[in-house]
């Protein structure tokens, strides 16, 4: 069993790769096709080596998926927010640097984590009931906080139009009928396709990266960051409807202004925590909460405590197996990026977005990336923070807790 | 940070995780019984059997099984687990123990042809 179980963490971290660095490639689409294909497979090998693939491929995307975000501005849900501070350093030659404060986040939350889990095995079920009752007033208040942070009335008015605007779309998006991968072509325009057209516009060129051995931390606001992380992480990868994106936006007013470096290591463990937190809440509330763990439900219909210690373990050597493959790669997007041309690379990425939007969601899905993209420039054009345009998860969740 | 202490940590975490998988995967692992073994003193247990497709009886929500060892089980498949069987079809079951007026009975989550 135990061969079994290392090549299916090998196997998955490969697959991380590839779902990790493909923008629109996610890890629910091929955790899906695996239920497709394990009535076949199943004939090889037991369900648990199927899951064991599942939570190695998904913990790997968790740290890999800050490159694309960086260097190419093209994210995926759980880290849009670190498009700009990436996009910023990278512009200041440090890409790689970037992408090594989301790594040093993801590694360090995900040992915390799993330190704190025995500790909070039985706290859960009394977590889950109590603070879903009131989720919907925490993140009402998270959001009135944002906007009331902008300075000027001028601002805190235009705050207040992104969010709604944003948030509005979200609603229309996510409630449209028959719609494949609706939330690709909604955040792709909101934070991607926006970044790069302004970064074209502004006629930006990439400037050398330098692969430097050491990262100044600042200790106290890193510590704040993985502190910030490990709680928000844990807490909506409980709730429903609540991701990564969600416990980021909570996560900024909790542990108040980081600066770009200790914000990344907080964007790159919230998604790390919020997924292995995820496998708590199927062993204890037997809830799936993404895609990857409705895909080893469906496979394994429930995990027991030898079951939630395997996947824990499968984590970590997944993690450290990643933190490898992440520094490689983005030393070699770091050292390619300056070779391409980048307003030709930029065009790249956009027609690649465009046709991914137009193959996963036909014209509709165009449709959606036209009008995001024009709501996603609004904060840039006006002086507001780009994650107001977060209100596009935040304000269905909200309704969602609400009503 | 340098990134050595972080390839430091990296490959602690990894050794970590080898450790936890070396010492749960043997705990991972149905046991296997015979037919004649399995009493519903085992009620909820995982177990693993190995026989032969002795009858086959479809319901509208599940499909009924007996399976001989040369011992005879009752095996509930409910419709959502795939099944393409037939009689005499040499089978290994996992599943969990359940009771039907005192006797023990299997509801199988995975059946393999062998």
């Amino acid at each position: 069993m135990l061969l079994e179980v290392l090549a299916a963490v090998l196997l998955g971290c490969l697959a991380g790769i590839f779902t990790g660095l493909i923008p629109g490639v996610h890890i629910n689409l091929v955790s899906l096709l695996l239920v497709s294909a394990s009535g076949y497979l199943l004939g090889f090998t037991e369900p648990i080596v199927l899951g064991v693939f599942i939570i190695a491929m998904s913990i790997t995307h968790t740290f890999l998926d800050a490159v694309p975000s960086i260097f190419l501005g093209a994210p995926d849900p759980d880290t849009v927010l670190s498009v700009l501070p990436g996009h910023r350093m990278l512009l200041e030659g440090k890409g790689f640097e970037a992408v090594k404060l989301t790594i040093i986040g993801s590694l360090l939350s995900l040992i915390v984590v799993i330190a704190l889990i025995p500790f909070t095995l039985s706290i859960v079920p009394f977590i889950y009931l109590h603070i879903q009752a009131y989720m919907g007033w925490i993140l009402i208040v998270v959001c009135l906080f944002m906007i009331l942070k902008e300075t000027g009335w001028d601002k805190k008015f235009w705050g207040f139009f992104v969010f709604v605007l944003s948030g509005i779309l979200g609603i229309l998006v996510l409630s449209w009928p028959n719609l494949n991968q609706p939330l690709f072509a909604l955040l792709s325009g909101l934070f991607g396709l926006s970044t790069l057209l302004l970064s074209l516009k502004d006629n930006v060129q990439i400037p050398k990266q330098y692969v430097t051995e050491s990262v100044s931390l600042p200790k106290g606001k890193s510590a704040r960051a993985i502190i910030g992380a490990t709680v928000t992480g844990s807490v909506t990868g409980l709730l429903p409807g609540l991701g990564s994106a969600q416990a980021a936006i909570i996560a900024m007013q909790l542990v108040g202004n980081l600066g770009n470096y200790a914000f990344l290591v907080l964007i790159g463990g919230i998604n790390t925590v919020n997924f292995v937190f995820s496998l708590v809440a199927l062993y204890t509330l037997e809830k799936a909460r993404n895609g990857a763990i409705v895909a080893v439900k469906e496979i394994l219909k429930s995990i027991d405590f030898n079951g939630l210690v395997l996947f824990l373990g499968v984590a970590l050597l997944a993690g450290g197996i990643a933190t490898f493959l992440t520094l490689y790669l983005a030393k070699l997007f770091s050292r390619l990026i300056t070779k391409i041309n980048y307003r030709k690379l930029v065009i790249g990425v956009m027609l690649f977005i465009t046709g991914l939007a137009f193959y996963f969601s036909s014209w509709y899905g165009l449709l959606i990336l036209v009008v995001s993209t024009a709501v996603g420039m609004i904060p840039a054009l006006m002086g507001v923070k780009r994650s107001l345009a977060m209100g596009s998860l935040i304000l269905p969740v909200i309704l969602f807790f609400m009503l | 940070m340098k990134e050595s202490l972080l390839i430091k940590l990296a490959l602690v975490t990894s050794l970590a995780g080898l450790l936890i998988l070396f010492f749960i995967s043997g705990n991972l692992d149905v046991e296997e019984k015979p037919l004649g073994k399995i009493s519903v003193e085992n009620l909820e247990d995982y177990v693993k059997i190995k026989g032969q497709v002795t009858g086959i009886t479809h319901t509208e929500n599940a499909v009924f099984l007996k399976v001989t060892q040369p011992q005879e089980m009752d095996i509930v498949v409910f419709k959502d687990t795939p099944l393409n069987l037939s009689k005499g079809a040499h089978v290994e079951i996992i599943g969990k123990v359940d009771e039907y007026e005192n006797k023990p009975e299997i509801l199988a989550e995975l059946i393999r042809v062998t």
